[in-house]
């Protein structure tokens, strides 16, 4: 027996079972639920795509998708730009600069709920931070999680906070990959500061953006952590994001119906996922 | 240290891929002696380094067997083939290979340690063939601290401390600067010697296969051109690939008509026409077509005084490179451009006419598919 | 202003804003930890205060302790599981000539965009038939399993780089798959693996949706959904022991990100951000 072809299945294997039978599986899984009728305490039942049809009829089900695809453009756009400005900052040579790149990190490495909270917190309506700060300027206060726009802004902005470093990191090795040679040519051709960002940076770090943008939307269409806590999916279901609104027909017990959402959004992900797959970054990581 | 004879029987590799398939060597039957520093030489993509892997266990012929003494070491027919440990080889490579996180200490005594050898062993050892090599004050460097001719020394001494039965080189000196590969060169041929372990070196650089080989294989496109010793190769070159890929300049190939005249056997290159000798002439009488090349080595031509004999011919220089030791004419004879090599600056500038003569012994005359028709 | 100027300028602007916009959340979690009330601000009551701090790490009832110990525990071993099993699987990827070798690793990508709430449902159905609802392993399996693409990715990028001739040669010198992989492999690819366990393990450490649920109460409860349940003593949310606790949990975190956060950009970068 060959040798390589006996220790490639051996060195591989311990990956192909974990994700098959926690992730592959599962997946998997949640299809088969949706075609059931799985509550608590009732017999379980098969009903084909039932469930499916359900959803034409759940308003909830569409003010959540409305919710969720207006939330992730949005705060993706946002993180976008954001995360541009400090992988640009981030990229320059200065004093300190590793400390600030560990500050960058900082609201991304720390568990999202803890960030949650923090910013529940701020937005308070009656001692949070925000309306402190709002109150000695102008003396207005907002009741920023009981409208549903404010609840939307209030997550979008606690959103930017987490994933802009992450988005920032990603462009900071897309600004790296530029070669220097390309500024000093420009600089040479007598092209200024912002001449030179439209002109070189941009289009060189293009690749790098469409890969972030494309896994942060992936990202945010699954958003769950930050509006558990801040908002709880309220003021009345305004905020409930597809994961949400899933999770809880998972805490009633109901099965079947909670996987055919979540089956619906997996759809939703791996549908960008194979977009971005197709983009083919990947391929470059030499195989 | 034992050493062993290798045989090498019909050995073909193949590569497939989705969008290719690739012959990389196609048949090569070898023996290569006990003892012997034996060279593959060809041009870069030729398979030569194909060939070693396989000697070295690292990949798998497609086709034919290879035996190391009287042990089958690779049969495709029972897709049979001994790991490089189980084989006792030892390999040497292009880019040296080093373990970067190890010293050199630790470099040279990891295939001792792989095979769990005592720990006193390991320091002998490695002392040993560090003082072999003159690396002992080099021990506890890490291989980023040294010299590219530091490096190579160390991958030596890690390959020589098994005491291989056959020690396998991959360009081993090709990523150095001249004046450091002549002498390695002769280091590491006094080394082989010394060591007596039978040795297989892999090369593109020709100058390098005939002052290292005992002998020599020539390999092109995956099919072997020729075996022989190193000056035997060099006079007798089988055919036109062989001839001009050993010897700089390479030697010069052109065009011939062959002509009979009252039994007496002559080429024809342009305006020149050569006597040929007996041998030569029976061989091109053999030879069915009148449609030859010849081949002249560009040091087998000589400059000569104007008009001294019927032998004489004369061209106009168009380039002279001026090398030191040699110089080198580039001349046009109709349309051929002939290259000839002297070791005397002869004080000719480009647009000089010359005349010169050629040494119709060593003459080489090929067949239009460039065989060499005195085989 | 010439342009140097100017670019300084902006370049000081950029930096005070990611300081401001980035750090002032932490302050103010570190400020309320403090303070025995969270209203001071229209109460005008401010006052520094270490119960917080010594309730949570007291109070038995409420568990923080266990959820940390928890955290630590499932993390860890989640993160060094993910990082080996990624580093055999990168090995045979890298070094080993097969079919499907593009399929195994553009399925495993695939794999990390699913949404966790797709995979939690069923996971939550299987994990109570097998009766580990509630345990450390109920977490620990599937984390392994949600961290193993990122893990892949950065070790891939990673052990690409190391040249072949360094596996024939160890070849040759007659290690096995195995013992090039240890002895040789990843030693030289070592900040690799450094970043990828740094990473793994904030993966793990952060995950809420499967731990919550996954888990029942303090014997297999993380961190972030202890946090995020958090119940006072009295029904009212407990500000002064979230944010403590949470200035508690989140001090490994910072350390690894301000400490090796060099390790952790190349990690996610796949070493494409030098220094």
């Amino acid at each position: 027996m060959n040798k390589d072809f006996r220790d490639t299945i051996i060195f591989l294997s311990p990956l192909l079972l974990f994700v098959s039978l926690f992730m592959l599986f599962p997946v998997l899984g949640t299809f088969w639920l949706s075609l059931w009728r799985d509550v608590a305490f009732l017999p379980r039942k098969f009903v084909g795509l039932a469930n499916y049809l359900r959803l034409f009829k759940d308003t909830q089900f569409w003010q959540s998708m409305i919710f969720t695809l207006i939330f992730s453009l949005i705060s993706v756009a946002i993180e976008m730009v954001l995360g541009i400005i400090v992988a640009l900052v981030i990229n320059e040579r200065f004093h300190l600069r590793g400390a600030i790149r560990g500050i960058s990190l900082l609201p991304w490495a720390i568990p999202a709920i803890i960030g949650a909270r923090i910013w529940q917190l701020i937005y308070r309506y009656d001692y949070g931070l925000a309306n402190y700060l709002l109150g000695s300027v102008s003396g207005v206060s907002i009741n920023w999680l009981g409208t549903s726009g404010g609840a939307m802004f209030s997550l979008i902005l606690a959103d930017v906070w987490r994933t802009t470093p992450f988005v920032a990191i990603i462009i900071l090795a897309g600004l790296q990959s530029v070669p220097e040679e390309l500024y000093k040519q420009a600089r040479v051709d007598g092209a200024n500061l912002f001449q030179r960002f439209v002109k070189v940076t941009l289009p060189s770090i293009k690749p790098v953006v469409i890969v972030a943008l494309l896994f942060r939307t992936i990202d945010a269409l699954r958003v769950f952590d930050i509006i558990y806590v801040i908002t709880g999916g309220g003021p009345g279901g305004a905020t409930t994001s597809l994961s949400l609104h899933s999770y809880k027909y998972f805490l009633l017990g109901d099965f079947g119906y909670g996987s055919t959402i979540s089956f619906v959004l997996f759809i939703i992900a791996f549908a960008l996922a194979l977009l971005y797959i197709r983009l083919g970054r990947f391929r470059e990581i030499a195989l | 240290m034992s050493a062993s004879t290798l045989r090498i029987i019909g050995l073909s590799k193949e590569f497939r891929t989705l969008r290719r398939y690739v012959v990389a060597l196609r048949d090569i039957n070898l023996t290569i002696r006990e003892g012997e520093f034996f060279v593959v030489l060809g041009p870069s993509g030729c398979g030569k380094s194909t060939l070693l892997n396989i000697l070295a266990g690292l990949e798998k012929p497609t086709e034919g067997e290879i035996w190391f003494g009287e042990t089958l070491v690779a049969d495709a027919k029972q897709k049979r083939s001994l790991t490089p440990k189980e084989r006792n080889v030892a390999m040497v490579f292009q880019s040296y290979a080093l373990y970067p996180h190890l010293n050199v200490f630790e470099n040279i005594a990891f295939p001792l340690r792989i095979a769990k050898r005592p720990k006193e062993e390991i320091k002998k050892g490695v002392l040993e063939v560090a003082r072999l090599l003159a690396i002992e004050n080099l021990l506890s460097a890490k291989p980023k601290e040294l010299s590219g001719g530091q490096r190579q020394r160390v991958a030596i001494a890690r390959a020589i401390i098994r005491h291989p039965s056959v020690f396998l080189l991959d360009e081993p000196l090709s990523n150095l600067d001249a004046q450091l590969r002549v002498r390695l060169r002769e280091e590491l041929k006094n080394l082989q010697r010394s060591l007596g372990v039978t040795t297989v070196y892999v090369t593109h650089d020709q100058a390098e296969a005939m002052t290292l080989g005992d002998r020599i294989a020539i390999i092109n496109q995956g099919i072997l051109q020729q075996v022989g010793d190193p000056m035997g190769v060099y006079r007798h070159p089988t055919n036109t690939f062989v001839a001009r890929f050993m010897g700089t300049p390479p030697m010069n190939l052109l065009k011939a008509k062959v002509l009979e005249q009252s039994g007496k056997v002559y080429v024809k290159i342009e305006t020149m026409t050569l006597k040929l000798d007996e041998t030569t002439s029976r061989s091109l009488s053999a030879l069915k077509s009148s449609d030859v090349i010849v081949g002249i080595r560009p040091e087998d031509i000589k400059l000569a005084e104007q008009a001294s004999s019927a032998r004489m011919f004369a061209a106009s220089v168009r380039f002279v490179e001026r090398l030191g030791a040699d110089f080198i004419l580039y001349v046009s004879i109709g349309n051929n451009k002939v290259l000839i090599k002297l070791h005397e600056d002869p004080g000719i500038k480009e647009g000089d006419k010359i005349t010169f003569s050629i040494d119709t012994a060593k003459v080489h005359i090929f067949d239009l598919n460039g065989r060499n028709i005195r085989k | 202003m010439n342009e140097e100027q100017i670019k300084k300028l902006l370049l000081a602007v950029g930096i005070v804003f990611i300081v401001v916009f980035f750090l002032f959340p932490f302050g103010w979690m570190v400020i309320v930890s403090f303070s025995a009330s969270p209203d001071f601000l229209i109460k005008g009551n401010l006052s520094f205060t270490l119960s917080n701090y010594k309730d949570i790490l007291s109070i038995r009832s409420l568990h923080f302790l266990n959820y940390l110990k928890n955290s630590l525990i499932i993390s860890g071993i989640a993160a060094l599981s993910s990082a080996l099993i990624g580093a055999l699987a990168a090995y045979a990827i890298s070094r080993f000539k097969f079919a499907g070798k593009m399929l195994i690793v553009l399925g495993v990508l695939a794999l990390s965009m699913f949404p966790q709430i797709s995979i939690v449902g069923y996971l939550y159905k299987f994990m109570t038939r097998l009766r580990l609802i509630n345990t450390y392993s109920a977490l620990i399996f599937p984390y392994i399993a949600y961290s193993l693409p990122l893990a892949l990715w950065i070790l891939l990028s990673y052990f690409s780089r190391i040249p072949l001739e360094i596996d024939r040669a160890a070849q040759v010198d007659g290690a096995s798959r195995l013992q090039i992989l240890r002895k040789v492999i990843l030693p030289i690819a070592l900040p690799g693996f450094v970043s990828a366990v740094l990473l793994l393990f904030m993966f793990s450490f952060n995950e809420f949706l499967f731990a919550l649920m996954l888990t029942t109460d303090f014997r297999a409860r993380t961190v972030p959904v202890g946090i995020a349940l958090f119940q006072g003593l009295h029904g009212e949310i407990p500000w002064g022991y979230i944010m403590s606790a949470s200035v508690v949990s989140t001090i490994p975190v910072i350390l690894i990100a301000l400490l090796a956060q060099r390790y952790i950009i190349q990690g996610l970068t796949g070493g494409a951000v030098k220094e």
